[in-house]
């Protein structure tokens, strides 16, 4: 048999990899999606090990709050596994590599040390299905919209790290529906028109926007299932605290539409840093406070933020009028 | 606004598969090339014959999705008189040269939620059923193809799909069968959720689209790729005015509207390049408009035009 090896060009992430949201000081709801050159799926950050292992620890502990499926997607799931396998031993040649001989593959990852050998297509050769085993390699969280009967469904998904949301509501639910506690989305009919974008990307094509909200310590598993243990946080802020506690989360999502199966593969990868962190960037804490501040009081109920909005306003109007009294004696 | 990426092929294989249909093995230069599913097309650069400018074809892919990614295939027929893409792929192109190509695209994808699938092709609008096919059969999923050339020697593929598709496959050779009898026999019985795929000349299309609506076989489960010879053959130049950038631009009759704009500054996105994806949509606000889309609806031509491939009829304006 042919030895195939899937190598190519290397990569570097910058040290920073925070993706920083805001680039206006008025937040306003928007597609903003960038067509991403190369394509790609996924990334590689400093916290791979630590939220590979948190992961993993999730899965096995609430498995089916983390996993939902149908048997109907397995070809596409293999389409996902088989994106990101090659993407990363693509993209990451120094950290990841795929050896294929015919259908059987070798895939290892020298992050963890560790190698998966399996047969491509072929569900007996793999203990868990494939959605769930490439998602255990990787920081994002998969979702597999399903393009049929005109619609998107969320037809599969492994969700560790959702902000506020819980996949087995959401699962096989119409793209309108599980977008519906979004306030303001049907103004304009926004979601139609998202929809019928996501519909029309082509093959080989990911597109990138990001999405943020607001976390209270840095956790990055918030669902909507552990509400209980984790809002309760939010009447902890004080302007002491805000700078440490209050974490900017940032969502990066992208859309990558399946050439087989044409169904959709959505990826998250949840970024979280500290308003201390933040503070470091020069304007970095202006634009935050000034979308803050501007924003409608609905989004601000629905992103969780109306319970400490003051305390954090208080914070960020004192750390910025500092900063103005720093620059005014320099 | 998409920017197309380049790959550079090389013709590995040409092989003449009827007297006026070759197919083109080409192999990726450097690496592997990008995935595709059962319809997709890519887009090949066809230098023009003064050399300076090229042209874009689309032809659709004819290998296996699922076959390892070094190679892509496409068969071209030699059309008379060609656009100057099937006459120079067909005179000019020697196994060892390279292409420039881009892609893949699909605009005709498999509907997989469907339980069975049905293929009318005429005679070369068979390739993108190629791939269609030896997808659905890896995937071990129900389909039927009918397949109608005037006769046997003007029949690309035919052996292969006597060989690989035999119980699936229905070919026609319209010399001999009665083509109205052959495709009425071909609709009863089709089982519930089965979607229709057409690829043939428009005389084919709107015959089937006839038996369809008679039969009040639901639209949304009929899937059609026109062949680009349904583009306007005469092209005249003609004036836009553009309302919000207060400019006056003249489209030349060898260019498209939306490469006139790319050329004034303007830039409007865009991705098929062949009125099907609606990406270059703009709102027209005065003037006859020469629709050759196959994207918006009636209701939606009365204000809007796609750029790619609609032109106006001596001046229009335009709110961009």
């Amino acid at each position: 048999m042919q030895r195939i090896e899937v190598r190519g060009a290397f990569m570097t992430n910058s040290i920073d990899t925070f993706p920083f949201p805001f680039s206006d000081s008025q937040y306003h709801y928007h597609n903003g999606s960038t067509l991403l050159h190369p394509t790609r799926c996924v990334t590689i950050t400093e916290n791979y090990h630590d939220e590979i292992d948190l992961k993993r620890k999730l899965l096995q502990e609430h498995h089916s709050r983390c996993y939902q499926s149908s048997s109907q997607t397995l070809e596409a799931q293999w389409e996902i596994l088989y994106t990101i396998f090659h993407e990363l031993a693509r993209y990451k040649s120094e950290d990841f590599s795929l050896v294929k001989m015919g259908n059987e593959w070798i895939f290892q990852n020298h992050l963890l040390n560790e190698e998966e050998r399996l047969i491509y297509r072929d569900s007996s050769s793999i203990e868990i299905e494939p959605l769930d085993l490439v998602g255990r390699h990787v920081q994002e969280d998969l979702i597999l919209m399903g393009d049929r009967h005109g619609d998107l469904f969320l037809d599969a998904g492994q969700l560790c790290f959702p902000s506020n949301w819980s996949l087995s509501d959401k699962y096989r639910q119409d793209f309108k529906l599980i977008h519906q506690p979004v306030p303001g989305i049907e103004r304009n009919q926004f979601v139609q028109k998202v929809a019928r974008f996501i519909k029309r990307i082509q093959p080989g094509q990911s597109w990138e926007r990001k999405n943020w909200s607001i976390t209270i310590d840095r956790q990055l598993d918030t669902p909507h299932e552990t509400f209980n243990e984790w809002g309760k946080k939010r009447n902890e802020i004080t302007p002491e605290n805000a700078g440490e506690r209050i974490h900017l989360r940032v969502e990066v999502q992208r859309l990558y539409r399946l050439p087989i199966n044409y169904d959709v593969l959505f990826t998250i990868h949840t970024h979280l840093r500290s308003l201390d962190e933040l503070a470091i960037r020069k304007n970095w804490l202006h634009l935050f406070y000034e979308n803050i501040k501007s924003l409608d009081w609905d989004i601000t109920e629905y992103k969780g933020i109306s319970t400490f909005r003051e305390p954090l306003i208080a914070y960020l109007e004192q750390k910025l009028t500092q900063e103005r009294d720093i620059q005014h004696d320099d | 606004m998409m920017i197309d990426e380049q790959m550079t092929v090389c013709v590995k294989e040409i092989i003449q598969e009827t007297h006026n249909v070759k197919r083109f093995v080409l192999s990726a230069v450097d690496g592997n090339l990008p995935p595709f599913g059962g319809g997709s097309h890519i887009a090949v650069q066809i230098p023009d014959q003064s050399g300076n400018k090229s042209l874009l074809r689309h032809y659709s892919l004819i290998g296996s999705p699922f076959s390892d990614q070094s190679r892509y295939e496409i068969a071209v027929k030699k059309l008379d008189p060609s656009g100057g893409g099937s006459l120079y792929l067909h005179e000019k192109v020697k196994v060892g040269d390279s292409l420039q190509i881009s892609g893949p695209y699909n605009y005709f994808p498999l509907r997989l939620e469907a339980k069975h699938h049905i293929f009318y092709a005429g005679g070369i609008g068979i390739t993108p059923f190629l791939s269609m096919m030896k997808q659905l059969k890896t995937m071990d999923r129900s389909f039927q193809l009918h397949y109608f050339c005037r006769s046997r020697v003007d029949c690309p593929f035919c052996d292969e799909l006597m060989q690989y598709f035999t119980a699936q496959s229905n070919i026609y050779f319209t010399s001999e069968t009665d083509k109205t009898a052959a495709l009425s026999a071909s609709f009863e019985d089709v089982p519930n959720d089965t979607h229709l795929y057409i690829c043939g000349p428009s005389g084919m299309i709107d015959d089937i689209h006839h038996m369809t609506t008679h039969a009040g076989y639901p639209n949304e489960h009929i899937h059609v790729e026109r062949f680009s010879a349904d583009l306007p053959n005469e092209r005249n130049p003609f004036r836009v005015h553009l309302w919000q950038s207060k400019k006056e631009i003249v489209v030349a009759e060898d260019e498209s509207l939306l490469d006139s704009l790319h050329k004034s500054g303007i830039h409007i996105a865009y991705a098929c390049r062949r009125g099907i994806c609606g990406t270059c949509e703009v709102t027209v606000q005065d003037g006859d408009v020469l629709h050759y889309d196959t994207f918006l609806t009636e209701d939606e031509r009365k204000s809007k035009m796609l750029v790619c491939v609609s032109r106006g009829k001596d001046r229009i304006t335009l709110k961009i």
